[in-house]
């Protein structure tokens, strides 16, 4: 595993790791340097997409034909599933913790305005797997299958549901004057009085799906021919 | 060890325009087989099943007497491969991509790559996307032979290479193998092969023609070359390929003794190169 | 027969490397086949011919005309196949046929549609996503299509399996069976060469080493298998290439006739094939041959 890392790493830090490296770098900056504007939060968010990396990895290496080479060499198809996953978390982990350094130094009057830190910082966990789930643990097996195509299906996909979701709320309205947005603003105040309930709640569905998703990998990838 | 390095049964795969049936045949240690056969025949696809890229729907593929496609991940360190038109990923120096891959490898002899480089004339501080698919290939050359591997699989390593090059790349691979370490080799350039194969398999439409020594197929097989006058049903039952034209016909025989016999003084009867049983063999089977 | 292409101590110098003072000629009725390392400089050649390239000194004449007039009806003339042809490559094959068409007057569309169906051509692929070796048929029927007299191909049996290799070797027989016209192609494989060339020229960095009619050559060149001593002898003056294996020493001499009084009693003579003519002409020599 560890040479399969070294491998992404020498590979494609030039086209891939260092870009995303400066422009968190950069976002950063903006942050410390103008922690009172909204601008600074909004990039403080963007961190957070960091999971599209390992897939971004993988597809440049279909693209590029060298996806072949790599299930040539000795090791399993597994690892190299199992590589993706691992990245995933490691980048995630270390942006996740560079994100919270900003969103400290960012705490002013201009920022509560847009986004309550407070709320952040309980539902931290929820922000951070979040990301993991949307955008690799749920499109990643589509992607092992189906390469850049079943990412865009994967999306697609996404979206039909959401759009299906609001037009399910339409419909089937909840009981007069409690509207949906207020039911989910007392669902998150019921999540911000009971951290403990969240973090573990959010931990567990992580968990869950995370697993689900790698399994789907698994399975996608080993049925995979070059 | 009795067994053969290399072995493959009964090996099918069938895709949506094509299939592979039931390959079968063996690489004993310390011998060079070449593979040939006409455009999608299946070589690359064989080639690929050995290296675990693509899952044969049956048979099976043994490496040193153990299962490839289950324990392929471990044998593979004793398994070295040159890809049809290698790809690296761009922007990046040889240097690192020999760093790269050495490191998955238990085996790697870092002289002998520097060597190898210098005699192929490669710098390690260019950048892959800089090369053409010659010095690619002459690249992923020096990178499967800078380590100990049992089996060197090579997948039409030398289109686009020079036939000084050829010969030389013939040479050193030939004096590479010994009891424990064998040789793969496919190519479109049967001539190369007329030298340095030990053991010759023929692969048409997804199936093994023979898979026999060089000295056996030239022992066997030949060329009949004649007048048209000659051709009746009798005698175009007697070859395995024919092809004629406005000044006569040329035939191939899987019996060159009797072919010299029966045709004495009538027809040009002389042993069948390489080439020769692949053209007039044609590419997919017709008649028996 | 006449020369159909006459090239005139050509000189190009490209920096790193550099065409010296190259003569060929390319008689008609014939096929003339050029053979030399990658970087050699047999595409650099065949650009210049087409005048893709300008030379830095050196004449060529094709059909008898100076080629720097730049005449379009001697270029309608010419048909020609570059290697890894990268042709508009979004265009699919058919496409690309109407689009060759109206470049060539004698353009030939029955032609081109019976080598499209020898060669399996797809023909509404776009070319880009075609492999190797169906591009290189394409580009093949594209040029053989419009009754050129002069055909210049570079390595186009390159990636082919032996069945397409001798269709389209027998078809540039077929071409030279009409004595006006004449084929220039370099390629790798010397088995090729063997089986349609009448004339082979060796270019090694960007020099001819070696030039004239197939047979000829054949015939004045021999190979000498023996010990070291082959080497103190007055051998040493005729030697052009030598190799050393574990079984001793394989020269490449020159003036078969003659050679045997110089042997020693152990040594084997034998005609080098054409492989061998180019394979000790192409490399570097090993120790103290002349040359």
């Amino acid at each position: 595993m560890l040479n399969l890392l070294k491998r992404d790493l020498k590979l494609h830090w030039c086209a891939m790791v260092l870009p995303y490296v400066i422009v968190m770098l950069v976002m950063g900056a903006i942050v410390i340097s103008n922690p009172d504007s909204a601008l600074a939060v909004a990039v403080t968010m963007g961190a957070l997409v960091i999971p599209f990396l390992p897939m971004a990895i993988h597809l440049r290496e279909n693209s590029q034909g060298t996806l072949a080479d790599l299930v040539a060499l000795p090791g399993s198809r597994k690892a190299l599933v199992s590589l993706r996953y691992i990245e995933a978390l490691l980048f995630s982990a270390v942006m996740v913790s560079l994100a919270h350094l900003d969103t400290w130094s960012a705490q002013s009057a201009a920022a509560h305005r847009f986004v309550p830190f407070d709320v952040l910082d309980r539902t931290g966990f929820a922000l951070t797997t979040m990301p993991l789930l949307i955008c690799f643990a749920y499109p990643m097996p589509f992607t092992l299958r189906w390469n850049g195509k079943g990412l865009a299906v994967a999306f697609a996909i996404l979206y039909v549901l959401i759009l299906g979701i609001i037009g399910l709320m339409r419909l089937f309205p909840l009981k007069e004057h409690v509207g949906y947005s207020r039911a989910f603003a007392r669902f998150v105040m019921y999540l911000m009085d009971h951290p403990g309930q969240a973090t573990s709640g959010f931990l567990a569905l992580f968990l869950v799906l995370f697993s689900v998703s790698y399994l789907l990998s698994l399975k996608a990838f080993s049925s995979r021919e070059f | 060890m009795n067994e053969p390095l290399l072995e493959l049964c009964g090996v099918s795969k069938r895709f949506k325009t094509f299939s592979l049936e039931n390959v079968s045949f063996s690489l004993p240690g310390g011998m060079f087989m070449g593979l040939i056969g006409p455009n999608g025949a299946g070589k690359t696809t064989l080639v690929k099943a050995i290296l675990g890229l693509v899952r044969p729907d049956a048979g099976e593929i043994r490496f040193q007497g153990r299962d490839l496609m289950q324990e392929g991940a471990a044998l593979r360190q004793r398994i070295a491969y040159v890809p049809d038109e290698p790809k690296y990923t761009t922007g990046v120096r040889l240097r690192t991509l020999k760093d790269v891959y050495a490191g998955f490898f238990l085996t790697w002899n870092e002289a002998r790559w520097e060597g190898l480089m210098t005699d192929f004339g490669l710098d390690p501080a260019k950048k892959s996307n800089t090369l053409s698919l010659g010095q690619r290939t002459r690249f992923a050359l020096t990178l499967a032979m800078s380590r100990d591997a049992e089996l060197l699989v090579l997948d039409e390593p030398t289109t686009g290479l020079d036939p000084v090059f050829r010969r030389e790349l013939l040479q050193r691979l030939s004096s590479t193998l010994d009891e424990r370490r064998s040789i793969l080799f496919s190519t479109h350039i049967t001539s190369d092969l007329e030298v340095s194969a030990d053991l010759v398999t023929l692969i048409r439409d997804g199936e093994v023609v023979f898979s026999q020594p060089q000295d056996v197929i030239r022992e066997t097989w030949g060329v009949v070359k004649g007048g048209i006058d000659l051709l009746d049903a009798d005698v175009k039952a007697l070859f395995v390929g024919l092809r004629t034209s406005a000044c006569g016909f040329e035939a191939l025989t899987n019996d060159l003794e009797g072919a010299r016999g029966r045709f004495n003084g009538h027809a040009l009867v002389d042993r069948a190169t390489l080439e020769d049983i692949l053209v007039l063999m044609g590419r997919r089977k017709t008649n028996a | 027969m006449k020369n159909l292409l006459e090239i005139r101590h050509l000189n190009k110098n490209y920096g790193s490397f550099a065409l010296q003072n190259v003569d060929l000629d390319v008689r008609s009725g014939a096929i003339t086949g050029l053979v030399g390392a990658n970087g050699a400089g047999k595409s650099t050649l065949l650009k210049l011919v087409l005048g893709l390239l300008p030379p830095d000194s050196g004449e060529i004449f094709i059909f008898g005309q100076d080629a720097m007039c730049d005449s379009i009806a001697l270029r309608q003339r010419i048909g020609f196949v570059q290697e890894s042809p990268t042709l508009y490559s979004h265009l699919p094959v058919r496409e690309l046929g109407r689009m060759v068409a109206s470049f060539y007057p004698a353009w030939n569309e029955a032609a081109f549609k019976r080598l499209c169906s020898l060669f399996e051509l797809p023909l509404k692929t776009p070319f880009s996503k075609l492999s190797q070796g169906t591009r290189m048929k394409t580009a093949l029927a594209l040029a053989l299509s419009h009754d050129a007299d002069l055909l210049l191909l570079d390595e186009p049996t390159s990636g082919l399996d032996p069945l397409v290799r001798r269709e389209v070797l027998e078809l540039l027989l077929e071409v030279i069976q009409d004595e006006n016209k004449a084929v220039l192609f370099s390629t790798h494989i010397t088995s090729d060469l063997d089986r349609v060339a009448g004339h082979v020229a060796i270019l090694k960095n960007g020099q001819l080493v070696l030039a004239g009619a197939k047979d000829e050559l054949l015939e004045s060149w021999a190979l000498v298998k023996g010990g070291e001593e082959l080497f103190s002898g007055p051998l040493k003056d005729r030697c052009r290439g030598g190799q050393r294996t574990e079984l001793g020493l394989t020269l490449l001499c020159e003036g078969a006739e003659g050679i045997k009084r110089l042997l020693p009693s152990d040594a084997l003579l034998e005609r080098p094939s054409l492989e061998d003519l180019v394979y000790f002409h192409g490399r570097e020599p090993e120790a103290p041959c002349a040359h």
